[in-house]
């Protein structure tokens, strides 16, 4: 089985480093052997090439979800609904994780396993560091990044 | 007749944020602006006071679409300030990273932002239920231009293989192979894109305004890594003096510069270079250009997505063409960079980039400290065009319900490509009227 690890965001804004952030944390032997471990930064519409040929992935991002600041979430992308209107397109400038996991499921390129490890920021603006209590959380966004891949690739 | 008031704030699928006004009243248009509203970036600045290996890096990171073509002019820049000479080897490889950003960011505008328009949908999305198979195919291009340019630049974006004097690493003959045989695999995909568009090119409007174009020409090639300053207009002007052509000036409803030459205003892209070296193009993107109509000089700038979508064809065969040529005089893979030191001095280095004609500009001290620096985006050149072009198309408009206006004025727009994020870069802010 396929398997990878996405992390996305932009660590010069701030929170939004997260999801690549917490990479380093998993790159102990923790994983099982054989999982990738892929630095996607803010990839837009690429995303869609990195998802191709997996049979399951891990999205590691910061979000919005209304929880306290460095609360880590892991969800089914099925499971959500976006709050807000939908960006209008695919473009480098107008990142959409859910319209680009909907567009890989339409194509018939998405992996049939995917959950999104999600963390909750406390400040998302252009400062190359993560907040104090985003940074606390990474070992738990770690841990909930090792158990999505446990269920995911658990047969 | 009823007055007309649009004001569309932050015009989606373009890169950066702009606005497009028209007012009018009793069928006399009061206002038509196109307004720059993205934050200055400072690039300029943050360059000064930097070591002359840093500058590549740092200014690739003006685009994430176009950073190989601001990471090349950046190089070709300093190499002219230093006195530097590449060898033929890295001017092939550059030429081909060249084509792969041209390949990516084409694709992306002409199948991801454009496509939605003449099919008449909103987005990509609809795309995929209408027209499944042609998103399929236009993911498959971008995946490949993205793999080349990760082949040719050690990234899909900003550059880190390119350095002063050629290449850090360079691909093995075998990679190069692979790559070639995935371009040529990609024609037919890019031939039932093409023909997709045709079919509905009807869409694009029968709109044309007389403009000057503005581009690098090559006597021998369809220029895009090195040439002179060509206008339709007529005329060859050295790199170096790029400032007397781009005549940068400052208008208060934009962030970013306006540029014009011999008339109000020019147009540089894929359009600009399509009317400058048409002659020059690879057979097949020839043919395409004729099954669209596409003829120099056209002056319709919706025609321009039909000259990206030429120039993709063009990419395809040119890259073929020099990865044979490589390896047919013998890829040298421990090739080293050229030597040099770092002296006082000015170079100016340009490159045609997907937007257009791209300069950067930079003053070394005698130990290769960056003093100045100044870089004219291909989206500044255009601004004040599409300002024009706004001016003369609205009034062909009125007669049209508004939000069928609004629509037209947006794909205007848009069939520059712009990439607003890039070319907001006022140094010093003072309005000087």
């Amino acid at each position: 089985m396929r398997c990878a690890v996405i992390g996305l965001g932009n660590p010069l804004m701030g929170d939004d480093g997260a999801g690549i952030a917490v990479l380093d944390l998993l790159r102990d032997a923790s994983l099982p052997a054989g999982t990738a471990l892929l630095d996607a930064g803010t990839p837009g519409p690429a995303l869609l090439h990195l998802l191709d040929g997996l049979d399951a992935a891990v999205l590691v991002d910061a979000a919005d979800f209304g929880g306290a600041p460095g609360e880590v979430r892991a969800f089914d992308p099925a499971s959500v609904r976006r709050a807000g209107p939908p960006p209008p397109g695919l473009s480098l400038h107008e990142g959409d994780l859910l319209g680009v996991l909907d567009t890989a499921a339409r194509l018939g390129s998405a992996p049939a396993r995917v959950r999104i490890c999600a963390i909750q920021p406390a400040r998302i603006a252009p400062e190359p560091a993560l907040s104090p209590a985003v940074q606390a959380a990474l070992p738990a966004l770690a841990e909930a990044a090792r158990e999505a891949v446990r269920q995911l690739t658990d047969p | 007749m009823s007055d007309i008031h649009i004001h569309v704030e932050h015009l989606t699928r373009v890169e950066g944020h702009g606005n497009i006004v028209l007012n009018a009243r009793n069928g006399t248009i009061e206002q038509v602006q196109w307004q720059v509203s993205e934050a200055p970036r400072f690039f300029e600045s943050f360059v000064r006071g930097r070591p002359w290996h840093q500058l590549s890096h740092i200014t690739s990171r003006i685009c994430g679409i176009c950073s190989i073509g601001h990471a090349l002019a950046s190089l070709k820049a300093t190499e002219a300030a230093f006195g530097v000479a590449v060898s033929e080897q890295t001017a092939v490889l550059r030429r081909l990273a060249l084509h792969a950003e041209n390949l990516q960011s084409h694709i992306l505008h002409v199948g991801y932002l454009v496509a939605p328009d003449l099919l008449g949908v909103g987005s990509v999305f609809p795309l995929l239920q209408s027209h499944p198979d042609a998103v399929r195919k236009i993911v498959r291009l971008h995946r490949l231009a993205n793999e080349m340019s990760d082949l040719l630049c050690g990234r899909t974006t900003h550059p880190i293989t390119l350095v002063p004097g050629g290449f850090s690493a360079i691909p093995s003959a075998k990679q190069l192979k692979e790559i070639r045989q995935r371009l040529l695999d990609a024609v037919p995909v890019t031939n039932d894109i093409a023909q997709l568009v045709l079919d509905c090119a009807g869409a694009l409007p029968a709109f044309a305004r007389e403009t000057e174009f503005i581009a690098l020409v090559d006597d021998d090639e369809y220029a895009l890594y090195d040439g002179m300053i060509g206008s339709t207009d007529g005329g060859r002007f050295p790199v170096a003096d790029y400032a007397s052509v781009a005549n940068e000036f400052v208008v208060p409803h934009s962030t970013a510069k306006f540029t014009r030459h011999r008339r109000a205003s020019y147009m540089v892209g894929a359009l600009a270079r399509f009317n400058l070296s048409a002659a020059r193009l690879r057979p097949m993107a020839r043919q395409w250009a004729e099954k669209f109509g596409l003829r120099p000089v056209c002056h319709n700038p919706f025609m321009n997505n039909v000259a990206q979508l030429v120039e993709f064809v063009h990419s395809l065969e040119d890259s073929v063409y020099w990865i044979d040529y490589l390896l047919k005089r013998g890829l040298d893979t421990a090739e080293a960079p050229a030597k040099f030191k770092a002296r006082a001095g000015r170079g100016v280095g340009a490159v045609e980039v997907p937007r257009g004609i791209l300069f950067h500009d930079y003053t070394y001290d005698h130990d290769g400290t960056c003093e100045r620096a100044n870089c004219v985006i291909p989206t500044n050149q255009n601004h004040n065009n599409i300002n024009q072009d706004l001016a003369a198309f609205a009034p062909t408009l009125l007669q049209k319900p508004e939000k069928e206006i609004e629509r037209s004025l947006e794909m205007l727009v848009r069939a520059y490509d712009p990439c607003i994020s890039c070319s907001t870069h006022l140094l010093t802010v003072r309005f000087v009227r």
